[in-house]
C-alpha cells in the first residue's frame, strides 16, 4: 500500500476506533523526524524530548477530539502541531531561546559522521542555519534535512507552492551568502 | 550550492540530531499508557446507533481516500471503483472485528493473504525486513487480544497462535538476512534493534497480565527471552555482512547498536539478580525440606536399627553393613548448592564482561555483540536450570529416605528383615 494511503488508514482507525496500535505505528514513523525538527530549534536534548512527547500527545488528542475531520496529510498535521507547540514554548520561555554561541558548542561537542566532511564546515552550516529567520530555517530544514516535497512543505507551512519555492530560493541564497562570509 | 545541500542533507545523521533509542521506547510506552485511558473514554462515549456509526466510518474512509485534486467529473468514477472494491472484498467489516467476533478469522485470513502477496512481490533482499514487520504486527495482535474482552479460551487460542507465528516470522527474518543486500541492511539495524526490543517487551507484558493460562504465560516469558537472543543474533549477522563487504558501520548504527547492547546487558544483569533471588528462596525451602525429612528419617532409622540388632544377634555371618541414603529432597539441596555457586560465578562474569562489552563497543562492535550473545546464552541456561530446580523443589514434598543396608551375598536374612521393617514403618 502506498505510504500516504497507509498513513490515512491509520489516522482513520485512530479517529474512528481510538486504535492505539495505529498510533504506535505512526509514532515509529515520525518520532525521529519530529525530534530532529524540535531539537534543531531548541538545541537541548531534555527539552527537545519533552516537547516531542508533548507533540505526539497533542496529535492523539486532536485526532480523538476531531473524529469527523478529514486529515489529508498526517505529516502536515504533526509538523503544524510541532510548530505551534514550539511557538507556545518560545512565548512561555522567551529567555530560553538558544544563543548562536551555544549552537556552535552543541555541534562542536558531537561526533559527526565521517562522510560529512570537515567538522568545522558542519558547525558553520549549523550556526548559519540557527542565525536565519525562523521562516527560512524551517523551510530549509523541511526541504533538505527531511527531504520533503514542495507540496508537503506547503501543507505544513500553509502557504501555496509558489510561495514555498520563492521562500526556499531566498533562504538558500541567504544561507549561501552567510557561508561565504 | 550542491555541496551545501549535501551537507544539509547529512545533518540529520549527526548523533545529536538522533533521539536516543532508549528514550524513544520509554516515551512510546509512557504515551501508550497515557492514551490508553483516552481510548476507554472514547469507547464509552460511542454512539449507540451502530449502523449510523458504520455508515459514518465508510463516509470517512471515502473522504480520506478521495484524492485531493480530483476533478468533479472523475468523482463518480472514483466512487464506483471504490464501491466495487468494498462490496467485493468485505474488508471494511472485518477491519473492525474484535478478537472472538465472527469476522475475526476473516480479518486474519485477509491479512495472511495480503502478507503472502507482499512476500511474493518483494525482492529477496527485502524479505527479512518484511518478515520483521510481520513479527512486529503479531506482537501488536498479542497485545490487542490480551486487552480485549474476549473470554480466556479465545484469548489463549489466539495468543498461542499469534506467538507461534511471531516466532516463525522472526526466525524466517533471521534466516533471510543471509540474502539481504548490504545497503538495505543499514536500515535493518534500526528495525532489528527497535522492533525486537518492542516485541520482547510486549511478550513480557502479555505474560505478566495473567490473561491466559499459566502454561502459556510461561511460554510467552520464555519466548520473550528467545526474542532478545534472536535480536542480538540478527544484529550480529548484519554486522558480519558489513565486515564481509567491507562496509563501514555508520555513527547512527553505532548509536543504535550501543543502546541495544546496553539494554541487553541490563536485561542480563536483571536475569542474574532474579536467579539469585530465586536461589535464596530455593535454599530456604530445600533446607526446610531436608530438615523435615531428616527428622522423619531419624525415627525410621532408629526403628530399623532396633530390628537389625535383633537380626545380627541371631545371624553371625553378617560381615559389614553400609548405609546408603538417596532422597529427591537431598538431591535438590545438592543441586541448589551447585546452582548457588554457578550463579555467583555468573554474577561476577556479568560484571567483568559488562566492562569488556563497553570497551569493545568503541573498538570492535561485532566482537562486543558476540560477547553479549555468549554472556546471554550462559545466563539464560543457568536461569532455566534455576527455574527447573525451583519447580522440582516446589513439587517435591518431604519424603522418608529409604535406607538400604548394603550387605554381602550371604546375608540374605538381613535384607529380608530390613525390607519388612520398612513395610512395617
Amino acid at each position: 500500500m502506498k505510504a500516504e494511503y497507509k498513513e490515512k488508514f491509520l489516522v482513520h482507525k485512530i479517529q474512528q476506533m481510538g486504535d492505539t496500535d495505529s498510533f504506535a505505528t505512526l509514532y515509529d514513523l515520525y518520532i525521529q523526524k519530529i525530534y530532529r525538527f524540535v531539537y534543531m530549534k531548541l538545541g537541548n536534548r531534555e527539552e527537545a524530548e519533552d516537547i516531542t512527547s508533548e507533540v505526539f500527545l497533542k496529535v492523539w488528542n486532536y485526532l480523538i477530539d476531531n473524529r469527523e475531520a478529514v486529515i489529508n496529510s498526517f505529516s502536515g498535521l504533526i509538523y503544524r502541531i510541532a510548530r505551534n507547540t514550539l511557538i507556545d514554548y518560545y512565548r512561555k520561555n522567551h529567555n530560553l531561546e538558544i544563543s548562536i554561541e551555544e549552537v556552535g558548542d552543541i555541534f562542536a561537542e558531537t561526533k559527526i559522521l565521517k562522510n560529512l566532511g570537515d567538522k568545522q564546515e558542519i558547525e558553520r552550516v549549523a550556526k548559519a542555519l540557527q542565525k536565519m529567520k525562523r521562516e527560512y530555517q524551517e523551510i530549509i530544514l523541511l526541504k533538505y534535512v527531511e527531504e520533503m516535497s514542495t507540496s508537503e512543505i506547503s501543507d505544513i507551512l500553509q502557504k501555496n507552492t509558489t510561495n514555498v519555492r520563492v521562500t526556499l530560493y531566498r533562504a538558500l541564497k541567504i544561507l549561501k551568502k552567510m557561508l561565504e562570509r | 550550492m550542491k555541496r551545501m545541500k549535501e551537507q544539509l542533507k547529512n545533518l540529520k545523521n549527526t548523533e545529536v540530531l538522533t533521539a536516543r533509542p532508549s528514550w524513544v521506547l520509554e516515551n512510546k510506552k509512557m504515551l501508550m499508557s497515557q492514551i490508553a485511558k483516552t481510548t476507554v473514554e472514547t469507547i464509552h462515549n460511542e454512539n449507540e446507533n451502530i449502523l449510523t456509526e458504520k455508515l459514518k466510518n465508510i463516509a470517512h474512509v471515502y473522504q480520506m481516500l478521495l484524492p485531493k485534486n480530483i476533478g468533479r467529473t472523475l468523482k463518480p468514477v472514483f466512487t464506483t471503483v471504490l464501491a466495487l472494491i468494498i462490496t467485493s472484498g468485505g474488508w471494511i467489516a472485518s477491519a473492525y472485528a474484535e478478537p472472538g467476533d465472527i469476522m475475526w478469522s476473516t480479518k486474519k485470513a485477509i491479512s495472511n493473504v495480503v502478507e503472502q502477496g507482499q512476500l511474493v512481490v518483494t525482492s529477496k533482499e527485502n524479505k527479512a525486513s518484511l518478515n520483521l514487520e510481520f513479527a512486529s504486527k503479531r506482537a501488536q495482535v498479542l497485545k490487542e487480544v490480551a486487552d480485549s474482552d474476549a473470554n480466556i479460551n479465545v484469548k489463549t487460542k489466539i495468543i498461542r497462535q499469534a506467538s507461534d507465528e511471531l516466532q516463525q516470522k522472526l526466525d524466517t527474518a533471521k534466516e533471510e538476512l543471509k540474502d539481504s543486500d548490504v545497503i538495505k541492511i543499514s536500515d535493518l539495524v534500526k528495525d532489528v534493534a527497535l522492533k525486537t526490543q518492542e516485541i520482547s517487551s510486549t511478550l513480557k507484558e502479555v505474560a505478566s497480565q495473567n490473561v491466559v493460562d499459566a502454561s502459556l504465560s510461561k511460554e510467552l516469558s520464555a519466548k520473550a527471552v528467545d526474542v532478545s537472543q534472536t535480536s542480538l543474533q540478527m544484529v550480529e549477522r548484519v554486522l558480519e555482512k558489513k565486515v564481509e563487504s567491507k562496509t563501514a558501520v555508520s555513527e547512527e548504527e553505532k548509536i543504535i547498536i550501543k543502546d541495544h547492547l546496553a539494554t541487553a546487558v541490563e536485561e542480563i544483569k536483571k536475569d542474574t539478580e532474579k536467579a539469585k533471588e530465586d536461589l535464596v528462596g530455593l535454599s530456604a525451602s530445600a533446607n526446610n525440606n531436608v530438615a523435615t525429612s531428616e527428622s522423619q528419617a531419624l525415627n525410621t532409622t532408629s526403628t530399623l536399627i532396633k530390628e537389625d540388632v535383633s537380626v545380627t544377634t541371631t545371624n553371625t555371618t553378617t560381615s559389614s553393613v553400609e548405609l546408603k541414603t538417596t532422597t529427591p529432597v537431598q538431591d535438590a539441596q545438592i543441586k541448589t548448592t551447585e546452582l548457588t555457586s554457578k550463579v555467583a560465578e555468573m554474577s561476577k562474569a556479568v560484571e567483568s564482561e559488562k566492562t569488556t562489552v563497553t570497551n569493545l563497543v568503541e573498538t570492535n562492535i561485532l566482537e562486543a555483540v558476540k560477547k553479549t550473545i555468549e554472556l546471554k546464552t550462559s545466563v539464560d541456561t543457568v536461569s532455566k536450570e534455576v527455574v527447573t530446580t525451583k519447580e522440582q523443589i516446589l513439587t517435591t514434598t518431604p519424603v522418608i529416605p529409604i535406607i538400604l543396608p548394603v550387605v554381602n551375598s550371604n546375608t540374605s536374612s538381613v535384607v529380608t528383615t530390613t525390607s519388612s521393617s520398612v513395610e512395617k514403618f
